[in-house]
């Protein structure tokens, strides 16, 4: 039997709190990290709600000055996770850990693009034609890999999937899959993500697939505007943030007497081979029913799904009837919330938040809250709406679907030591 | 000695560019490269802010010549004075 793959540390920075703590107990708590912005102003962004991480990174009073030099925001939020997720697995002072078996998978949709945005507004000033030195190695999307193996002194493989929404669970399978294929024994993974540049928010915004609408329960309250699986959802609203893994094998964490936090008990992932931008039902099925398949867990062993729920209302009606498909009369039952009615969508980095915070429902066995629901007669499943919800929890799913037709989901079970 | 007000704020810039520490010692006739031991990328780096903060082009040809932060100072007082002119 191969090793297991466990989970020794987690964190997250998220527009609740910057970090993992704060962040469980504003879900729980049914709170929004969403608001309207005043930096978004409205002749360069179409959309003003948002969710930031306030606080933190380049030009903050809590800038790292490791990485001072590269004020990408998601550069930033990575190495703010990255610490965070290595000091909770207690692999910061271990002279005994070999260095050169710690392997990085850390990605992101869109990388540094607020660093060449400013560039840009720079060198329009500017006589002749120079590029500031920093804008190659601050946008390349590899580069928060890179800072975090230089800062914590990690040697293995790295790599930087970049799969759209998809980024942060792709990391944790290429991850797993380094562990299982001998390459590493630890992997720091996860993803950064933060795209507030007028392009980006506005090309969102004219594909409809950002909140966008005018004289709506958000218009008073913009804490409203994310409301997965809701009746009149209409979007779903951007937000940065960034969140890492430690996975190891069960026989390394065992070596250095870690305290093992779950286990990724079983992965899948497809491409839809359909659209740039839709998802394919069909595919999404196939991509939970074989997460299901290779975890060896049932549709009733599975006791929570946390969904991708962007709260567009393409996404929110194909993961239901996905759902449905998959999981036959046990979707009924099943609790299903989407984290994003309260964090907005981090793009890359929103599967590595929903990792993260799906390893800390287990420690908690608690449920987090699709918040703002209201229902929607064409859905009906059990959302877990607005109020969290203690839940003997053994084996739960994420899933996420990118642009460009990339799904993932993971399987992670409670561990027991026994 | 006082310090020109142009070599004072140029002295910060390099500090603050190359990350030197604040303990580190920058005099208008430290070497940039030999003495403070400023990088290649760091040295382009404090390049570019001063030609955002001095609105002043420097040239691949110019850069031989940039070696303190007295000759910066130089360099921009030449440039600007000769734009007033």
């Amino acid at each position: 039997m191969p090793d297991r793959i466990v989970v020794v540390g987690h964190s997250a920075v998220t527009c609740l709190g910057r970090d993992m703590d704060s962040t469980w107990e504003g879900l729980v708590s049914g709170r929004s990290g969403l608001r309207r912005r005043e930096s978004l102003r409205a002749d360069v962004f179409q959309q003003s709600i948002a969710g930031f991480v306030d606080g933190l990174g380049p030009g903050t009073d809590a800038e790292d000055p490791a990485v001072s030099r590269l004020p990408a925001r998601s550069l930033h939020l990575a190495m703010r996770a990255a610490r965070d997720a290595w000091n909770d697995a207690g692999l910061d002072e271990r002279p005994d850990l070999d260095r050169d078996r710690v392997a990085l998978a850390i990605g992101s949709a869109f990388g540094g693009l607020d660093l060449l945005d400013a560039e840009v507004a720079r060198a329009a000033q500017r006589k002749g034609l120079t590029t500031s030195p920093y804008l190659v190695p601050g946008m390349i999307i590899n580069q928060s890999a890179g800072q975090v193996a230089q800062h914590l002194k990690l040697y293995g493989p790295s790599i930087a999937p970049a799969n759209a929404c998809a980024s942060g669970g792709h990391a944790a399978i290429i991850a797993a899959l380094l562990l299982r294929g001998g390459e590493a024994d630890f992997a720091l993974c996860g993803a950064a993500e933060s795209a507030f540049t007028g392009p980006i928010v506005n090309g969102f915004a004219t594909m409809k697939a950002l909140f966008n609408r005018k004289d709506d329960r958000a218009s008073d309250d913009p804490s409203q505007a994310s409301r997965p699986f809701s009746g009149d959802r209409a979007g779903f609203v951007l937000s940065e943030g960034a969140a890492m893994l430690v996975l190891a094998t069960e026989s390394a964490a065992r070596r250095l007497g870690l305290p093992i936090q779950a286990e990724l008990l079983g992965w899948s992932w497809n491409s839809d081979g359909y659209h740039m931008a839709m998802p394919d039902g069909a595919r999404v099925s196939k991509c939970l029913a074989a997460a299901l398949a290779r975890s060896g867990a049932t549709p009733e062993e599975i006791d929570y799904y946390n969904a991708h729920g962007t709260s567009t209302v393409v996404n929110d009606k194909a993961e239901t009837a996905a759902l449905k498909e998959v999981f036959g009369p046990r979707a009924a039952t099943l609790p299903v919330s989407s984290i994003k009615g309260a964090l907005g969508h981090a793009l890359g980095a929103a599967s590595a938040i929903e990792a993260a915070v799906c390893v800390r429902a287990l420690r908690a066995q608690a449920i987090p809250p699709t918040i703002n629901y209201r229902p929607d007669p064409d859905l009906d499943l059990d959302y877990v709406p607005n109020l969290s919800r203690p839940a003997a929890l053994r084996t739960v799913m994420s899933a996420s679907f990118g642009f460009g037709g990339t799904n993932n989901a993971l399987v992670f079970r409670r561990w027991t030591d026994d | 000695m006082t310090e020109s007000p142009l070599i004072v704020s140029l002295t910060s810039l390099v500090r603050s560019v190359a990350k030197l520490p604040a303990a580190a010692r920058i005099d208008p006739e430290s070497r940039l490269v030999e003495d403070l031991g400023i990088d290649s990328l760091d040295l382009v780096g404090v390049f570019v802010k001063i030609q955002d903060e001095y609105d002043v082009l420097i040239d691949d040809d110019d850069v031989a010549s940039l070696r303190t932060v007295e000759d910066l100072a130089a360099f921009i007082g030449k440039r600007q004075g000769s734009a007033a002119a």
